[in-house]
């Protein structure tokens, strides 16, 4: 499975990843971005490669492009496309979370985690 | 140095006293809760209400605004060895060097416990959002707890000093956001 986490935070970024390895889940390859805008350029140059994603998980709250306004252009500029998308968020804030799934995200998990609950949340996923 | 017990300083509280105040108290009720929350799930170590005093002049502060129609500033104090073990806790890696991602690590640790307590007490009836956290390293001066209308609680990790302190109202005095 080749996935997508995009955050601010590194450490968080690592931690997703040790998450869904120690849930488990057949991870071949982990993209990284900082923030939105990281999170589509790299989007971009992948549909020039025809490399196959499997799965993206986004934080919402980041600096420069968050993760709503990543899942909107994307949207537009039709990234990506039935790549499923789970959202990861501290605050499980409703309107933003409406907002999310109308931009095409399947899911939501909120911080603090475990690495269980992303395997469900995967799982029921795909 | 502040007890765990809830604590007011100041004279200005503003708006209704006893409704800013009670309203303070639900926050901070729900603050034991979420700190375990956060450690235990995250960081995999437990973080309990302390008497213990910060040690050290250097400290790691972090700051996160809840803006809207309330208005909430949270700071969070690790002392340097309480930062220190915070990006240990993170990495689970003890010879890397802890500088370079210390921001990192006690802002995400910010994050996610402001945004823990925001989802428990705020409904999507009362908009509100989030900063991103800021984080300044800086020395102690004074003991956060003076500040106006400020209170807060300490806790202790992995035998370190987190201090937790909440105000309300607008953020002009603390550091600005992002």
């Amino acid at each position: 499975m080749r996935t997508l986490i995009v955050d601010d935070s590194s450490l968080m970024r690592k931690m997703v990843e040790r998450a869904l390895r120690l849930a488990g889940l057949n991870i071949d390859e982990v993209l990284q971005a900082g923030n939105g805008e990281e999170a589509l350029q790299l989007l971009r140059a992948e549909s020039t490669t025809g490399a196959v994603l499997n799965l993206i998980i986004s934080d919402i709250n980041m600096p420069v492009m968050d993760g709503l306004q990543f899942l909107e252009q994307r949207q537009k500029e039709n990234l990506a496309k039935g790549v499923p998308v789970i959202m990861i968020t501290t605050e499980g804030n409703e309107a933003f979370v409406r907002r999310a799934i109308a931009a095409g995200a399947m899911g939501y998990i909120c911080k603090p985690f475990i690495p269980d609950q992303i395997k469900a949340k995967i799982q029921h996923l795909l | 140095m502040s007890s765990p017990a809830n604590h007011v300083s100041g004279d200005h509280v503003p708006g209704n006293q006893f409704a800013e105040n009670h309203d303070m108290d639900r926050w901070l009720d729900h603050l034991d809760e979420t700190i375990s929350e956060v450690f235990v799930q995250m960081l995999g170590v437990t973080c309990l209400p302390s008497a213990s005093a910060a040690q050290g002049d250097e400290q790691f502060k972090v700051v996160l605004h809840v803006t809207g129609e309330i208005e909430r500033t949270f700071c969070l104090y690790f002392d340097k060895a309480a930062a220190k073990a915070a990006v240990y806790a993170f990495t689970q890696d003890e010879t890397a060097d802890w500088e370079p991602q210390v921001e990192d690590a006690v802002g995400e640790i910010g994050n996610m416990v402001v945004g823990t307590l925001k989802r428990k007490l705020l409904t999507s009836a009362i908009p509100s959002s989030l900063s991103i956290p800021t984080v300044t390293r800086e020395y102690r001066e004074a003991p956060p707890a003076t500040l106006p209308g400020a209170s807060g609680r300490d806790y202790e990790f992995l035998d370190n000093t987190l201090e937790i302190r909440l105000n309300f109202g607008p953020a002009a005095a603390t550091t600005p956001e992002k």
